[in-house]
């Protein structure tokens, strides 16, 4: 697993690591009850405080990403994907409910919309 | 304190074999001039000379910044520097004594050995026992100021008493009717109390200092 | 859990200058910074930790003991290093380690010792007048991490050494607190190495404790803008931290939480933090 810490990125360094560990267990790079590397580990490969890793942690173990073993260390949860992807859509559907009705709103056409969608794709694309 | 007297062994490894030279220099020159008898006055210098190698040492590094934190107690690094003298004050009286039983020099006093084991305890101790506390105290630059205004105060002493002759004869009669193992003890005495009082003042001096 | 450091109440006069009265509590198995300029009680505060000097008022617990009380064999577990080494120039290393070795005996690690020699590529029959500052810091470093000591002080020690050993210094801490109990409290007023690291940041200015946060909490609070006289004038006087003005406009460091969400603020550094706090003390 490669972590990437960006000092120029506005988000919090906590942050970085957490999306970045989440990301990699959902795309099954971590793959289930794999050990994580420990707090002070991870804090002294990436140079940064104990503090961030330990609240990057915390935060993965309450969103149900891993989970911590008193004295063991922490472990890839069990994901379920069904659930996931179900959790997924459910947000897409009131995100897309929304962006309807700003469009209504807007006076744009579908097409206009699915024109925008593939704009911001392929603009996000660049940015990765 | 065996770690603290082997730092300041290691300092000061240059300056004792120096030292050493020197002293076998002068030790043999004094016997080739047939004046065995001033071989143990040596002794009473080298104390002193360590005392004031070892303080230069310890106040050209700040050692006691360093050694103060460690493992011990501020008690035990005063105690390193009066073991120093006493060690040197023992060989002294074992070294004058040996001279006296065995070296069968008529230029030696007639002394029974016990005094001159105490005698030099005595002198080996005195000076070094007076400096270290106002060392402690004022610093060694500061000491030496006092020192020498100390030994003025002493000097003027005798040489007031050296004026009222009788009084002096008096004394020495005195001493010389006393037996010899008293004097002995005395002096042993008056020695064990300058160290153990000037110990104390060293302790409690030091005790309170701040670096 | 027993804290590392507690201080409570603490108090110090020196002549004119007067330390605290500093509360403060290291939890354990973190690396604090302790910063702040010169002069500002940083070295003091240390002193008064080793009982170098002692405290007009308040209490100081290492590792959950009153100072006072500290045996020969509780001071095994403190370690610290200072910006020289205070050691007699005409040891050398080997004499430096039989120092040592008869100091802690049963606690001294030669293994440790003889590792971090190597890692430093420190010669061994040199006395240590012919070391470098450099040199003589990672002397200094490898003696304290070889007693199992479990609170490792640094006053000012990598200050005026150069980027690479500093960054050699950093990784030396890290592995330190790899172990949970060892705790790591850092004087310095260079910031750029710290901020790395640090856990916390404790800030010391005039001899008073300025605070002492989670270095993440601290950087997250503040944010710096540079603004023209009318767009400063439109702000919350509570939000502005310090300024620094130009010929063209002004810089401001801003609590985030005061200012709009929609203001556009720069990341701070610790020592934007540092210098900024001050100058806006001066004002």
């Amino acid at each position: 697993m490669n972590i990437k810490i960006k000092n120029s990125s506005n988000d919090p360094i906590y942050l970085q690591i957490k999306n970045q560990i989440r990301d990699a267990i959902l795309n099954g790079e971590l793959e289930t009850d794999e050990l994580l590397p420990s707090i002070r580990f991870l804090a002294k490969e990436l140079r940064v405080s104990v503090i961030t890793t330990k609240r990057a942690y915390d935060e993965l173990e309450k969103d149900g990403f891993i989970h911590s073993v008193q004295g063991k260390g922490s472990f890839v949860a069990p994901q379920n994907i069904e659930l996931m992807k179900e959790r997924f859509l459910k947000k897409i559907e009131t995100n897309i409910t929304e962006i309807l009705r700003y469009a209504k709103l807007a006076g744009m056409s579908h097409d206009e919309l699915i024109e925008m969608i593939k704009t911001l794709e392929s603009e996000h694309a660049e940015c990765d | 304190m065996i770690a603290l007297m082997y730092k300041d062994l290691v300092a000061l490894k240059k300056a004792l074999f120096l030292l050493v030279i020197v002293l076998f220099l002068v030790g043999f020159y004094t016997v080739q001039q047939g004046k065995v008898m001033a071989l143990p006055l040596m002794f009473i210098l080298v104390p002193l000379i360590l005392i004031g190698m070892l303080w230069g040492s310890d106040a050209k590094s700040n050692v006691d910044q360093y050694i103060i934190p460690g493992p011990n107690k501020r008690r035990t690094i005063v105690l390193s520097r009066y073991a120093f003298v006493w060690i040197v004050a023992v060989i002294g009286a074992v070294f004058a004594v040996s001279l006296k039983l065995f070296a069968k020099d008529s230029a030696l006093p007639e002394l029974p050995w016990y005094l001159i084991a105490a005698a030099m305890l005595f002198l080996a101790t005195v000076i070094s026992v007076i400096q270290l506390p106002l060392m402690y105290k004022f610093g060694a630059e500061k000491a030496r100021l006092i020192f020498v205004a100390l030994y003025f105060i002493v000097f003027a002493f005798f040489s007031y008493i050296g004026g009222n002759k009788e009084l002096i004869a008096s004394i020495i009669d005195k001493l010389i009717s006393l037996d010899s193992k008293i004097i002995g003890l005395a002096i042993v005495g008056v020695t064990l109390l300058l160290n153990g009082v000037s110990y104390i003042l060293s302790v409690a001096i030091y005790a309170k200092k701040e670096f | 859990m027993q804290n590392a450091i507690e201080l409570r109440g603490l108090k110090k006069r020196l002549g004119n200058f007067v330390l605290g009265p500093i509360d403060l509590t290291v939890p354990r198995g973190c690396i604090v910074g302790y910063i702040g300029e010169n002069g500002a009680g940083k070295s003091t505060t240390i002193k008064l930790l080793l009982h170098l000097m002692f405290p007009d008022e308040g209490e100081i617990r290492l590792l959950g003991k009153d100072v006072q009380e500290f045996t020969p064999q509780m001071k095994k577990d403190i370690a610290y290093v200072f910006d020289d080494l205070y050691l007699p120039e005409d040891m050398t290393l080997n004499n430096v380690q039989n120092f040592h070795r008869k100091l802690y005996g049963q606690a001294w690690q030669d293994k440790t010792f003889a590792d971090l020699v190597a890692r430093f590529n420190l010669p061994d029959s040199k006395s240590i007048k012919h070391f470098s500052r450099g040199m003589k810091m990672q002397l200094g470093l490898a003696l304290a991490l070889s007693h199992g000591a479990r609170l490792l002080l640094l006053d000012e020690a990598t200050s005026g050494l150069d980027p690479v050993i500093r960054d050699d210094v950093l990784d030396i801490l890290l592995d330190y607190i790899q172990n949970e109990n060892h705790t790591v409290f850092v004087s310095s007023h260079i910031l750029s190495d710290l901020e790395k690291v640090a856990d916390y940041i404790a800030f010391i200015h005039k001899g008073q404790l300025l605070f002492m946060e989670t270095k993440d909490d601290l950087m997250n609070q503040y944010g710096i803008a540079s603004l023209s006289e009318e767009q400063l004038e439109e702000l919350d006087d509570m939000a502005i931290v310090g300024k620094r003005p130009h010929q063209f406009g002004v810089e401001v460091m801003l609590k985030r939480e005061l200012v709009p969400s929609d203001f556009e603020l720069e990341k701070v550094s610790i020592e934007d933090i540092m210098v900024y706090m001050i100058k806006g003390k001066r004002k």
